[in-house]
């Protein structure tokens, strides 16, 4: 009656069985026996990518990357997550309920990070709280951090970089790739990124932050800018961009606090930019050194009247001016009327080839072009208008890069930031050499430009006057400028940017020190009694720095090398002789000698003999000496 | 009498099974130890105290003459029936599924003991039926066996435990002589099921591009055009044939109800499949899509096996278990463990016990004396194999994750109980294999 099943089903389900088991353990054996598996083993500590870091032009660190630890939960094991929340609480400074909330919630995974990246204090608590077992389950993951110690300095520049030490801003950004350290892989453990060479001074980016800081009390503007470049180089030395912001908690800043100013802002310059209109119309011939003006009646060509154009005015009626007095008062009708006697597009291309309109070149993202409209965009009023920096928009390092044609005979320079790359083993990645791009203006232009910003200085008139340091020669052009109403798109009735643009010293300028001021808010709106006396400051403070002479200063040139001699110790002779003084490597050859015994106290130099000087000297006498 | 007992006992199966539970309780003390080398849980104690009430159970199992529960088959299926009910209602909520009965301060597991509940049942279904000819009532009669615990055992939810009871019925339908066209029916909605909830998966949350085809099963415009055009198909089909009585009718019936049902499915599991249900399957597909959660379970397991290498850490020395990387170590990763410390060697030792399980399952299936004994022989063939292919493949990313334990090897009470009964079943089959 009973029967057995169908035998051949029997055997069908074996074989099923079989390859069933066999594609498991085909599988299994790959994962097992595969050697490449086994390089992303977790068992060891974890792979070291450290990204590489940012110094300055001497060396020192602006980035660079730490080792913190971030606490780390392992749900599985954690037991009391009411007692870990009230011990974590207390050292991470976090709320004990939503750290026990956060272990004790089944939907995340089981791997939290309670907080990341804190302070070796509080890792320090941490560790001794695991190595008691108070709280387990708990654990601390090494996480590399990135560490800004020169903090606000030039922030918006530098940048910063995320959690997972991936740049976000400035320079961080801009060269990641460069900086970033590649992915680890099976063959290597430790990898570095490159790192990068500012050619920032530190020292010079103090100095100037200090300063803009007294301005910034002194004018509460609502926004600063100082760049300092090497006018023979273009190499920038500071580079000023306030409000700033500490990038070690960058989260805490906002977006007014990043935005890197000179590169990105860019603005009507007023009468700062007359310095390159006036170079143009100079090198073109449109103006000569002889030729006069006659502003008394405004700047009111045809055009204007025809189409309803108010007349282009100074402040004051200055009658008749030489082309001295037009840069000295600067003279808006002056400058305006010199324009006409130059065609739109040669002043247009003049221009261009100062660099407005154009990126600088600096290897940073988010760099404004400005604003310079091609001709067939150009009123009537365009030019005029142009020639005193209204209807134009700059950028700070535009107007900064464009004054090194003054500095280098008429050649404009790329301005620099970086200067080299350099990989972790020393070996150079990429250099960024001076770069001359073009002939703006002819050295002769650039001589007399020079010499008539000087006057704008020394003038008992000059309207940068205030920029004046005794003993050094200095060429400036300050400016005001009204500031478009972002709303509105109207001129506002009362902000302001004031600015000077300086070079020091005139007859071989070393420095360019370019200097803008948002709305500022006390003493004057005008750039000549606000940013002028900046200039004035900086200007003292780094003559001296860069071995520039102040007429009435001494300059020593010194080798830079100070010889110490080292004094021979005197034999001794019959007597004991003054010993105070000595180092306790002098005191080596009397130590050798088997007459006497010196019983040495303290380390340094002598400060104490016993006996006393004059002394004469014993077979086996005792010689106590108190070294500090 | 007493060495002819011994004599017809599966001494091969019954060593390889003590030596998976010692195996098993060893690695469930490693599970247990911390990196810093404590020693932070009371589950290896537990577990022997599991395994020797076993031992008894399945010695007594092994004694009774398993002809015994035919009688009783329909009385234990109704009851462990009642008994999941029950734990719907009164059952313990545990890691997101009302799957645990507390019997005082022991938690029980009916879903895992419901198995062979069902095994018995079937078997004894499979054997009535034997003679019967129409095969259709057979089969649709057993599927509705199944459906009942499987429908329980669905609304805990705890899909994992479900699953197993399919290969099971199909194994036994199969050695029961029931109709390949009528066994593959189900198969093959199962495989399109499958595949479309993988492919819907991939598709919403790897492909970069949403393929349109899945959109079939997401729109529901779509599916108001789609559903009634393939019911109205499938059911002008079946009055087709009852009308001409033609087979050709019937092959058409066949192909588009598989199909209407499985889109069906499909569409309805793209609706009420759970998040962390269809990340289990995305990661599957891709762990690296989220390598801190969903992901995370199967690239630290295969983190684990693929640094044991050759012979492994050593006992005790495993480092992806201890740190805790690896989750559910002592039940449904335990094979993860083995595998680091003991290696590939290790390994080895513990393909060879489990194949050696399965193949003696087999041989008393295949050498049992009647049809019952055949059947639940099969039945436990069919369960052991597929939660050894499930966890190992899950282990090793060959297939999805779904925590269901490793016979033998993990930690649990239920299912320690519920393998060492279904021994003793299958050395009661084979102890009375030549009794006629």
């Amino acid at each position: 009656m009973t029967r057995r099943p169908s035998s051949v089903r029997m055997k069908i389900l074996m074989v099923t069985s079989i390859a069933v088991a066999l594609v498991i353990f085909i599988r299994f054996a790959f994962i097992m026996l595969s050697p490449n598996k086994k390089a992303s083993v977790s068992n060891r500590a974890p792979a070291v990518a450290e990204r590489g870091s940012i110094v300055d032009r001497n060396g020192r660190l602006i980035a660079l990357q730490t080792r913190l630890y971030s606490v780390a939960a392992w749900k599985p094991e954690i037991e009391d997550s009411v007692k870990i929340g009230n011990l974590l609480g207390a050292i991470l400074d976090m709320e004990p309920g939503s750290i026990s909330q956060m272990l004790a919630d089944n939907r995340t995974s089981r791997f939290v990070f309670i907080k990341r990246q804190v302070t070796p204090t509080q890792s320090d608590k941490i560790r001794e709280l695991i190595e008691e077992g108070q709280i387990p389950g708990i654990s601390l993951q090494e996480e590399f951090g990135r560490h800004y110690p020169m903090k606000e300095l030039a922030a918006p520049l530098i940048g910063y970089v995320g959690t997972d030490n991936i740049g976000l801003a400035g320079l961080e950004y801009s060269f990641n790739r460069i900086l970033a350290p590649g992915s680890v892989t099976a063959a290597v453990d430790r990898i570095y990124g490159n790192s990068l060479h500012l050619t920032l001074d530190m020292n010079v980016q103090f100095l100037v932050e200090n300063i803009a800081q007294e301005a910034w009390e002194d004018f509460s503007p609502d926004s600063m800018m100082i760049l300092i470049l090497d006018a023979k180089t273009a190499e920038i030395l500071a580079w000023v961009s306030r409000p700033s912001y500490d990038p070690n908690t960058f989260a805490q800043s906002n977006q007014n606090q990043r935005i890197n100013r000179p590169l990105a802002i860019a603005y009507e310059p007023g009468s700062v930019f007359k310095v390159f209109s006036w170079s143009v119309l100079l090198d073109i011939g449109a103006a000569g050194s002889d030729d006069t003006f006659h502003t008394a009646s405004g700047y009111e060509p045809e055009a204007f009247t025809k189409y309803g154009i108010p007349p282009i005015t100074d402040i004051h009626n200055y009658g008749i001016l030489s082309l001295s007095e037009a840069i000295i008062l600067s003279s808006n009708v002056a400058v305006a009327s010199a324009s006409e006697n130059i065609s739109d597009t040669d002043f247009y291309r003049s221009l261009k080839n100062f660099g407005f309109g154009n990126s600088t070149g600096l290897p940073l993202s988010g760099e404004s072009q400005g604003l310079l409209n091609p001709v067939s965009n150009w009123s009537a009023r365009s030019k005029p208008t142009i020639a005193i920096g209204q209807e134009v928009g700059v950028s700070a390092i535009q107007v900064a890069a464009a004054a090194t044609t003054l500095a280098n005979g008429g050649i404009l320079l790329n301005p620099r930031i970086v200067s080299k790359v350099v990989a972790a083993d020393g070996s150079l990645v990429k250099e960024y050499p001076r770069n001359p791009v073009r002939e703006v203006i002819s050295p002769k232009t650039a001589k007399l430009m020079l010499n008539l910003m000087e006057q704008t200085v020394i003038s008992p008139l000059g309207t940068s006057r205030k920029a004046a340091v005794p003993g050094l020669r200095i060429s400036a052009k300050s400016g005001t400028a009204q500031i478009t109403d972002p709303k509105t798109g109207q001129y506002s009735s009362d902000r302001f940017l004031s600015s000077v643009l300086g070079l020091f010293p005139t007859d071989d300028p070393q420095l360019i020190v370019y200097i803008v001021l948002e709305n500022s808010r006390s003493v004057s709106i005008f750039g000549a009694q606000t940013a002028a006396p900046m200039l004035k400051e900086i200007a003292q403070t780094l003559a001296p720095f860069y071995g520039i002479p102040l007429a009435g200063n001494t300059v020593l040139e010194h080798s830079g090398q100070v010889r110490i001699d080292n004094p021979k110790p005197l034999p001794l002779g019959k007597e004991l002789h003054d010993l105070t003084g000595y180092s306790k490597r002098m005191l080596l050859p009397y130590l050798e000698r088997d007459d006497i015994n010196l019983i040495i106290s303290g380390n340094g130099w002598v400060v104490f003999q016993f006996p006393p000087p004059g002394t004469s000297i014993e077979n086996g006498m005792n010689i106590y000496l108190e070294l500090k | 009498m007493k060495s002819s007992a011994i004599a017809k006992l599966d001494v091969v199966l019954f060593f390889s099974v003590i030596s998976l539970q010692v195996l098993g309780v060893a690695f469930i003390y490693s599970s247990g130890i911390t990196s810093s080398g404590n020693q932070v849980s009371s589950e290896w104690i537990k577990q022997i105290i599991w395994s020797s009430s076993g031992l008894i159970l399945m010695a007594v199992f092994a004694l009774v003459n398993y002809r015994f529960w035919r009688h009783w088959a329909i009385p234990i299926y109704a009851g462990t029936t009642l008994v999941l009910i029950l734990v719907l209602i009164f059952g313990d909520y545990i890691k997101g599924a009302r799957a645990w009965i507390g019997i005082g301060g022991v938690g029980i597991q009916p879903s895992e003991f419901a198995k062979l509940s069902l095994i018995i049942m079937l078997a004894w279904w499979f054997e009535e039926r034997a003679d019967v000819k129409n095969k259709l009532f057979s089969w649709v009669g057993a599927i509705i066996l199944l459906l009942i615990p499987v429908s329980l055992i669905l609304i805990q939810p705890d899909f994992g435990t479900a699953i197993v009871y399919f290969p099971i019925l199909l194994a036994m339908a199969f050695a029961a002589n029931v109709g390949l066209r009528l066994i593959m029916f189900p198969v093959i909605i199962g495989i399109l099921v499958g595949m479309g909830v993988l492919g819907y998966a991939w598709s919403e949350h790897i492909s970069e591009v949403p393929s349109g085809f899945f959109l079939l099963f997401k729109e529901m415009r779509l599916i108001r055009i789609a559903l009634p055009s393939l019911l109205g198909l499938t059911i002008s089909i079946f009055l087709g044939w009852l009308l001409f009585r033609r087979k050709f009718y019937l092959k058409l019936l066949y192909s588009f109800s598989i199909a209407t049902i499985s889109y069906s499915v499909i569409a309805g599991a793209a609706r009420v499949i759970r998040e962390y249900q269809l990340m289990r399957l995305v990661v599957f597909l891709n762990p690296q899509i989220d390598p801190q959660g969903a992901g995370w379970n199967t690239i630290q397991s295969l983190t684990a096996i693929g640094s044991g290498g050759i012979s492994g850490k050593g006992f005790l020395r495993g480092t992806q278990s201890h740190y805790r990387y690896l989750p559910e170590q002592s039940t449904d990763f335990i094979f993860s463990i083995i595998a680091e410390e003991l290696g590939f060697i290790g390994s080895l030792l513990v393909f060879t016990l489990y194949s050696i399980v399965i193949i003696r399952n087999l041989q008393i299936a295949y050498a049992a004396q009647d049809r019952f004994g055949a059947y639940i022989a099969i039945g436990i063939a069919a369960m052991f194999s597929y939660h050894i292919v499930q966890n190992i493949g899950m282990a090793i990313g060959l297939l999805p994750i779904t925590g269901i334990p490793l016979f033998f090897l993990s930690y649990g009470g239920s299912a320690s109980w519920t393998a060492f009964i279904s021994v003793g079943l299958l050395l009661s089959i084979h102890y009375r294999r030549n009794e006629i």
